[in-house]
């Protein structure tokens, strides 16, 4: 047992880079998924948190597994990578799907604050209209741009980090 | 190594997310206890407190409507139980985004074609009630529950009595906006002269004195006077609202086929909630002039609000009435813009002091006395039959609080009586009064009545003339204007939310016609 401390002790000591940067993502991935609820029922509805109180446990609980095996499996892989293009083919597929993510969850964010029902049907027999185009330019779209951009590039920092500290210490 | 490491960051995350998850439910725990009393956080369920709520109820009298901020807050109140009522599950925010897109997605793109959408159908007793009122549902088609055989529910009751309008008549229809008919009484408001030229023609024509408006605002005003529906939907993203996403009968589809030109002009904008492709793609409309064209003649009447001023408008009918040649007969149907705030004030009359809203009016009726006295010696004035109405009566704006707090017993905003005049050619049936009640949902059935025209229609509205006597309107709160004080029960609720999900779901699926619809008379 006492081995066994001491050689996580080892790892640990060696690699503390990685492994904040693993706890962060954890972290980061946790903050996008649940703040995106917390930030429409505050500012998108007549509800607060505690109204939705149990089904948002249960959602952030699910948010928090995910990011943690999701976070783990992403710094795995980047440690068993060994070729630099591989890594960099990897973080460009995960950036790819997170903005995949942000972009599905900012047009459901807007449906939400300026319709009141997540992305439906009848959102997609209007998406088309040319006039419809008006709603992406108010203040509330700008800033849900910004909040899309400035996640993205916490995400492309995380991932570069990770890049940096689990390649052998070689800068790219 | 390597594995030891994942295993590691692995385990330690899920420490990490031990920590956060006890946080959060913590909070949510201590927030229940603080700002609840609620000591569990299972306890919820789609809003604890309003579990208790068997009933809605809201208020809406003469005394607050008369003071716009009580109004406003008052308004704001109502959209938020609305809200509620409609979706009244605080859960539904905390769904997963990415399975409501894709779903969405899918579904519209291709469930939806399989499966025609969620469909909304009537029970017996509904569909009874509504028969009893006048509106015939499912009686051909289940999947356009509107239409019907005939503009009559009981083609026996075709009266004679009626007056006569020859197809091939040109028509005219000019909607005023705003024009709730008490300011055309000024044997009431005492402001003499405000309206001459919309009196003048009231001597000289047919008139329906008690007819009130069956829709707010002016597209919705316009479907209700042209394709005798009610359209219930307003649907905004970011404050614009979208364009209609139906096809309605316009008596501009019918007369098309009796092979009419058809014109649209007005002041408003020809892009306004897709307006003229609504009009000219959809509703056979030949022509659509809007602010746009408009202007062209005329660059400084965009000058204050939106669009074009009445002088401007009225003077680009004349002079297109004039360039006008076709041998064919004509459909022209015009909008009027004034009296719409932000007002567009050119005119302004001695009695009316500084209010804006009559001023307007009294500009609006000047740009009409212009027409009105060209019609009157014009080659129009023996083969055609002008009809003037409004879209809709007065909204609850400043200036008409302001103007209608001496008037109180008259204080009607958004549904009142509005002016309906008819100067048939040569002007037959001059002074002619008829006091039946009815609203604009009946203008087109009533015109097509007397041009004995019959055809297959989703109409909502019944001829004045034949039909009306069966299911008179009058009685309930018709007469009151909007004064809302109503509370409800959750059996209440339930049919109501059934009634308007009937509905906006023939406006959102476009089945208030169909598909293959052709316009097809009875000969």
């Amino acid at each position: 047992m006492k081995s066994l401390f001491e050689n996580i002790k080892t790892i640990a000591g060696e690699n503390r880079n990685v492994i904040l940067l693993g706890i962060g993502l954890t972290l980061y991935l946790a903050f996008y998924f649940i703040s995106w609820h917390v930030t429409i029922i505050s500012l998108g509805s007549f509800y607060s948190v505690l109204d939705a109180a149990e089904s948002f446990v249960a959602q952030s609980a699910r948010y928090l597994v995910f990011s943690a095996i999701a976070a783990s499996a992403v710094c795995a892989i980047m440690l068993f990578l060994k070729r630099p293009l591989a890594k960099k083919i990897f973080i460009g597929v995960l950036l790819f799907l997170f903005f995949c993510t942000e972009f599905i969850r900012m047009f459901d964010w807007g449906a939400l604050y300026f319709s009141g029902n997540h992305v439906d049907a009848n959102f997609w027999t209007h998406a088309f209209y040319s006039d419809s185009t008006t709603f992406l330019f108010t203040m509330v779209s700008i800033a849900i741009y910004l909040a899309v951009i400035l996640f993205f590039f916490g995400m492309f920092y995380l991932l570069k980090q990770l890049y940096i500290h689990t390649g052998n210490g070689e800068r790219p | 190594m390597k594995l030891k490491l994942s295993l590691l960051i692995l385990g330690l995350n899920f420490a990490v997310v031990l920590v956060v998850g006890g946080i959060v439910y913590s909070s949510v725990w201590m927030g229940k206890i603080i700002f609840r009393g609620n000591t569990g956080v299972g306890e919820q369920a789609g809003g604890g407190e309003r579990q208790g709520e068997s009933t809605v109820s809201f208020e809406l009298d003469k005394k607050t409507l008369l003071d716009r901020d009580k109004t406003m807050s008052k308004v704001d109140e109502m959209k938020e139980k609305i809200f509620k009522i409609r979706n009244d599950d605080p859960n539904s925010y905390t769904r997963l985004p990415e399975s409501e897109f894709l779903g969405s997605l899918f579904a519209y793109f291709f469930l939806s074609r399989i499966a025609g959408g969620k469909e909304v159908v009537l029970d017996e007793e509904m569909i009874k009630e509504f028969r009893n009122k006048g509106t015939l549902l499912y009686s051909m088609d289940k999947q356009y529950p509107l239409m019907k055989r005939s503009i009559y529910i009981d083609r026996s009751r075709k009266t004679p009595n009626k007056p006569v309008v020859r197809p091939g008549t040109n028509i005219i229809m000019i909607f005023v906006e705003s024009l709730s008919d008490f300011f055309l009484r000024e044997e009431i408001h005492g402001i003499k002269g405000l309206t001459p030229n919309f009196r003048d023609m009231e001597r000289e024509s047919f008139r329906f004195s008690n007819m009130y408006n069956a829709s707010f605002p002016t597209l919705k005003g316009l479907i209700a006077s042209l394709g005798s529906c009610i359209y219930l939907l307003d649907e905004s993203i970011g404050s614009t609202r979208i364009p209609v996403p139906c096809r309605f009968l316009f008596i501009s589809d019918i007369l098309k086929t009796l092979d009419y030109t058809t014109i649209h002009i007005q002041a408003g904008s020809e892009r306004f909630i897709g307006m003229k492709d609504i009009f000219t793609k959809r509703q056979s409309y030949d022509y659509f002039y809007g602010a746009e064209s408009l202007t062209i003649d005329n660059i400084t009447s965009m000058k204050r609000g939106f669009g074009v001023d009445d002088d401007t408008l009225f003077d680009y009918i004349i002079g297109w009435l004039e360039k006008y040649q076709g041998s064919r007969p004509l459909f022209l149907t015009i909008s009027t813009i004034n009296s719409h705030p932000p007002f567009k004030v050119k005119s302004r009359h001695p009695g009316a002091g500084d209010n804006d809203m009559l001023n307007a009016l009294y500009s609006t009726d000047r740009a009409f006395g212009k027409f009105w006295n060209y019609f009157k010696k014009s080659k129009y004035a023996n083969n055609t039959l002008l009809l003037v109405t409004a879209d809709h009566a007065m909204g609850n704006n400043k200036e008409y609080i302001k103007f209608m707090k001496h008037f109180e017993d008259h204080y009607r905003p958004f549904f009142d009586v509005i002016p309906c005049f008819l100067h048939f050619p040569g002007g037959a049936l001059k002074g002619v009064r008829n006091d039946t009640s009815c609203n604009n949902l009946d203008i087109t059935p009533t015109v097509l009545d007397m041009m004995n025209i019959d055809l297959p229609n989703p109409f909502m509205g019944l001829s004045i003339f034949s039909e009306r006597p069966f299911y008179s309107k009058k009685g309930g709160d018709l007469g009151k204007g909007l004064e809302l004080k109503g509370s409800y029960d959750q059996k209440q609720i339930a049919k109501a939310k059934k009634l308007i999900g009937f509905y906006i779901n023939l406006y959102r699926q476009d089945r208030i016609l169909p598909k293959d619809f052709q316009v097809k008379l009875y000969r």
